[in-house]
């Protein structure tokens, strides 16, 4: 069974899962999907993210999805992840798409995917207008493109907190303005990576996008090869 | 075509006995060419940082491998500045588009 895991149901998490498990639902594998997310989805998020009811971001996503995609299985998680309960969470093999708000869970994740033998781990991320994708994939105990903190030293030396690490205030006052349109713009770059991984012909460790000059720019890297 | 990308000739090397040869050079979704053979990883940075806002953080790649600030730039080498990852919660890079951006 293909096994998926996405942490961080905010505006890109939820842009990319309904067409992620849409391509999952009608294909020939098996796959599970986890859904991890600490956080409570709120009114005030309604101009990005699509949650039927008040509640855990990881259990109402999982269950809307779990209704509509039936040849699916949906997990969720109620929790951000942390140095204490990420390793249950993560296990070689899986395909993780990393759709976080803060630099020091991107760390976290990626040095733990650092130390398994194989992994996908596709992260994304954005500003107002632009953004970028990560791809980091492990096979073989060897890396065939770099991790995301390798090119990257606001990742590598996060000054940033996880959200597991705030106070209620500082949870709700840690919103920054985003643009819908941008979360799509880099759910869909996340899912295009996917694909390329899903099908081995993925050209590129990491690709910028801003959706105003409606630019991309995909980049390789020393080291990095077609799969 | 943008403003950054209006100011990019400016640095052409003016000295005669430098090197001539086009470098690539990215930096997000910016990539242009320019005659800049001969000068430094360092040189470039600083006449470009303002134009495409390097970040003084941002790594510099070579053909696909992390240089040295004094690596002097070959003619056909592709020079790239890493943009920093795209993070909410930043807000430093909200432009004025003229519209006011939504609320979270």
């Amino acid at each position: 069974m293909r096994e998926i895991k996405i942490i961080g149901m905010g505006g890109i998490g939820c842009a990319l899962l309904p067409f992620l498990a849409r391509y999952l639902n009608y294909g020939d594998d098996r796959a599970r999907i986890t859904l991890i997310d600490g956080d409570e989805f709120e009114r005030g998020n309604a101009d990005r993210q699509a949650f039927g009811t008040l509640g855990n971001k990881a259990k109402v996503k999982a269950a809307e999805m779990a209704r509509e995609f039936q040849g699916l299985s949906f997990r969720a998680v109620p929790e951000y992840i942390t140095e204490a309960n990420i390793a249950p969470y993560i296990l070689g093999g899986d395909t993780i798409f990393l759709a976080v708000d803060n630099h020091k869970t991107r760390k976290l994740v990626s040095e733990y995917c650092e130390k398994l033998a194989a992994v996908t781990l596709i992260s994304g991320g954005n500003d107002f207008i632009d953004g970028n994708v990560q791809i980091h994939i492990r096979e073989d105990g060897q890396d065939r493109t770099a991790p995301i903190t390798r090119f990257h030293p606001e990742i590598q030396s996060p000054r940033d907190r996880s959200p597991a690490e705030m106070s209620c205030e500082e949870l709700m006052e840690r919103g920054a303005p985003q643009l819908l349109f941008t979360n799509l713009a880099v759910a869909s770059a996340m899912l295009n990576a996917f694909y390329g991984v899903c099908e081995a012909k993925l050209q590129f460790g990491e690709v910028y996008l801003d959706i105003v000059e409606g630019k991309s720019n995909p980049v390789k890297r020393e080291g990095e090869r077609e799969r | 075509m943008t403003e950054p990308l209006k100011q990019a000739p400016r640095i052409r090397p003016e000295s005669p006995t430098r090197t001539q040869g086009t470098v690539k050079i990215i930096y997000g979704v910016h990539s242009l060419e320019v005659d800049i053979a001969g000068r430094s990883v360092a040189e470039v940075r600083d006449s470009l940082k303002q134009a495409l806002n390097i970040g003084p953080r941002a790594i510099a790649i070579v053909d696909g491998r992390e240089v040295m600030e004094s690596h002097i730039l070959q003619t056909g080498e592709i020079l790239e500045f890493v943009r920093l990852a795209g993070e909410k919660g930043s807000g430093s890079l909200v432009p004025d588009l003229g519209v006011s951006p939504q609320t979270p």
